[in-house]
């Protein structure tokens, strides 16, 4: 018997570290084994002696061969990340989900709704479609973090911003004395656009909360429900379809998902 | 486990032969089997010898689970080397009788051959223990008290999916073989079993008879998947969470429950490891994301999620009901919750007026001969004949 195990991670090295916001760096890591994936698929990262814990991949395979992982302090295992150098070794286990159904969204007019660190799993898909510009129709980003402090990429939004093949709208709850745009929730943004949603495609990530107000307004826009697409967030212990943690609604939100349409979730009768 | 669809070879082993069967097994094997403690209570133990072991028992106060997924298994090990780590999975092989085993833990059994045999990913431990395990049954004489695992179709017999399948007759059992690890141990065995007699395989058919006549089932489960399905039995459910204390003891002791947790440990400065231990969905925390977010937060959505993975989620992604009617979490709940009066308040006698007279025992000696009803979906075979 092959001492081999779906559990043993791929050692990683962190080849760089960069400050997102006061809580929150993104990791670049670079497997020592090839890591194929799509966008929005996640990893298991493990630390050892820490555990290990599901975050999205926040890049795309068009980046390179590193992939990047954008990581809020918010627990105990996110607290040791936080603590890493460049050079350091992680574990990467995966790449587990289904991601998002890139082939479908060719063709289509793109909306993208994001909220706080919501934004990473969504990152991985705008840059597939972004580096494939020609084979979409409009794209706009939507946008909100609760302060300008806490808006992730803000160099790469800035760059966004100023192509005229997209239109990006920031927004935060609350601004401050050099912030100039947008100040609401997220779901505001949607029910301002001037674009006729109807025939559009969305992408919505953010908390639960954000993202049943985004759906909604969407929705009202006349965005079909199959055409709405959210990535969920559960506990998991294993991303093998395994452990029985994630599993909502008779679905394994770590083989099944994490990608659903607003119509997976009302078939389910379950919530983000 | 697998599905022997020709016609089973049968044989018959004498009472006296049994426990030098396990025995001779135990050369190559460990043998596990029921032993009786110094209290009364039957659990299934490593056999040290023979004569331990006992087959005048219900069933044990559990299920037999940790033998294929322990309470806490080593996933890896892992030691710093410098900036790196040497990591390890000890996967073990190590072969493993079973002996006495009932019809619904067996059931269970082929529900995790599914749940975690099966899938993706396929979980390695597992299965090395699951093809280094023969599974030798034995069919109960009658539903228990607390039992009904008639309603599920999960026994008290079976007639496929099992290795080797004892049922009592006189003078000892018959003994069926269902697979081919039932065929090896067979072959290996020669000499305890004998060729059956027609005469033996009509007392098994009027043993399996027996053993359901006078169970009354007090619920349909195809009425109580419509009335969860439906987002119904509101009441039902509120009063299972207001009884429930998060002790997640219902789930501990169900021979199907898989679920589990992992955690690192450390074990030395600079080496540890990764363990796997069993966890249940009566906890808040088995959904709590860190930053506290937590989608399974009152106990009345932990209670339907409960059942429904149970009753109706499992049927729909393994084929196999999640409750094979052992009746252990009635013992083990501190809240006086009982499966059976739930599942008959989802789907009983109001809406199936076959399902016997409200409030009927579970178990009635003077009842009515009344086996099963009706197609309940999933689990083929295991009706008694």
């Amino acid at each position: 018997m092959p001492n081999s195990s779906p559990f043993l991670p791929i050692p990683a090295i962190l080849a760089a570290v960069r400050d997102e916001t006061p809580d929150i760096k993104t990791f670049r890591v670079q497997p020592r084994q090839v890591f194929d994936y799509r966008p929005g698929q996640f990893a298991m990262l493990s630390l050892w002696g820490y555990g290990e814990a599901p975050f999205s991949i926040a890049s795309s395979r068009s980046d390179g061969d590193a992939m990047e992982f954008s990581i809020k302090r918010i627990g105990g295992f996110t607290e040791q990340m936080h603590l890493l150098q460049p050079g350091d070794e992680v574990g990467v286990r995966g790449p587990f989900g289904n991601g998002f159904d890139v082939e479908a969204a060719r063709g289509a007019d793109l909306v993208f709704v994001a909220g706080g660190i919501g934004l990473a799993p969504l990152r991985s898909l705008i840059h597939e479609v972004l580096a494939h510009r020609q084979d979409f129709g409009g794209i706009v980003m939507l946008y909100g973090a609760r302060s300008p402090a806490d808006l992730v990429y803000r160099d790469e939004l800035a760059r966004l911003s100023s192509r005229p093949d997209l239109r990006v709208e920031l927004t935060v709850d609350v601004g401050d004395s050099n912030w100039t745009g947008h100040v609401g929730v997220v779901p505001e943004l949607v029910k301002k656009a001037p674009e006729d949603f109807s025939r559009w495609t969305a992408f919505v990530c953010g908390p639960p909360i954000m993202i049943r107000f985004t759906a909604q307004a969407l929705l009202e826009k006349g965005v079909q429900l199959d055409r709405m697409v959210t990535t969920l967030e559960r506990q998991m212990q294993c991303g093998l379809g395994k452990c029985g943690h994630c599993y909502i609604g008779g679905k394994l939100v770590c083989t099944d998902g994490p990608v659903f349409t607003w119509q997976d979730l009302q078939n389910m009768a379950a919530e983000p | 486990m697998q599905e022997a669809k020709a016609i089973i070879p049968e044989y018959f082993l004498k009472a006296d032969d049994l426990l030098p069967l396990l025995s001779a097994l135990s050369r190559s094997a460990r043998v596990i089997a029921p032993v009786r403690s110094d209290w009364g209570e039957v659990f299934f133990q490593p056999l040290a010898s023979a004569e331990q072991a006992t087959f005048d028992y219900e069933n044990a106060v559990v299920a037999p689970k940790d033998l294929l997924l322990p309470q806490t298994e080593v996933l890896a090990r892992y030691r710093r080397v410098g900036s790196s780590y040497q990591v390890e999975a000890p996967i073990e092989e190590q072969p493993q009788v079973i002996a006495g085993i009932r019809s619904c833990d067996l059931c269970a059994v082929q529900i995790w051959d599914e749940a975690i045999g099966g899938g993706k990913y396929p979980d390695p431990y597992y299965l090395a223990r699951r093809r280094n395990t023969t599974f030798i049954s034995i069919a109960c004489p009658t539903v228990f008290e607390k039992h009904f695992c008639p309603a599920l179709e999960a026994g008290p017999t079976l007639e496929s999916g099992f290795d080797l399948h004892l049922t009592a007759i006189e003078g000892g059992f018959t003994a069926q073989v269902g697979s081919e690890a039932g065929l090896r141990l067979v072959k290996g065995q020669g000499k305890f079993l004998r060729p059956v007699t027609p005469a033996q395989v009509e007392q098994r058919k009027r043993a399996a008879r027996d053993s359901v006549a006078r169970f009354a089932a007090r619920f349909d489960i195809a009425a109580v998947q419509r009335t969860l399905s439906a987002g119904e039995g509101v009441e039902v459910i509120d009063d299972t969470a207001m009884r429930c204390q998060d002790c997640g003891g219902c789930l501990f002791v169900c021979p199907t429950c898989s679920c589990f947790d992992v955690r690192d440990y450390p074990t030395g400065a600079d080496s540890g490891e990764r363990l796997r231990t069993w966890d249940t969905c009566a906890y808040a925390g088995f959904t709590r994301m860190a930053g506290g977010v937590n989608p399974s937060q009152s106990r009345d959505v932990r209670a339907r999620r409960r059942l429904m993975h149970k009753l109706v989620y499992r049927l729909e992604s393994e084929g196999l009901l999640g409750c094979v009617g052992c009746g252990r979490c009635i013992v083990a709940c501190l809240g006086n919750i009982d499966i059976v009066d739930l599942l008959e308040r989802l789907g009983g006698p109001s809406g199936h007026p076959e399902a016997g007279p409200s409030g009927s025992p579970l178990w009635d000696p003077e009842g009515p001969i009344r086996g099963p009803e009706g197609p309940k979906g999933g689990r083929e075979g295991a009706r008694a004949e």
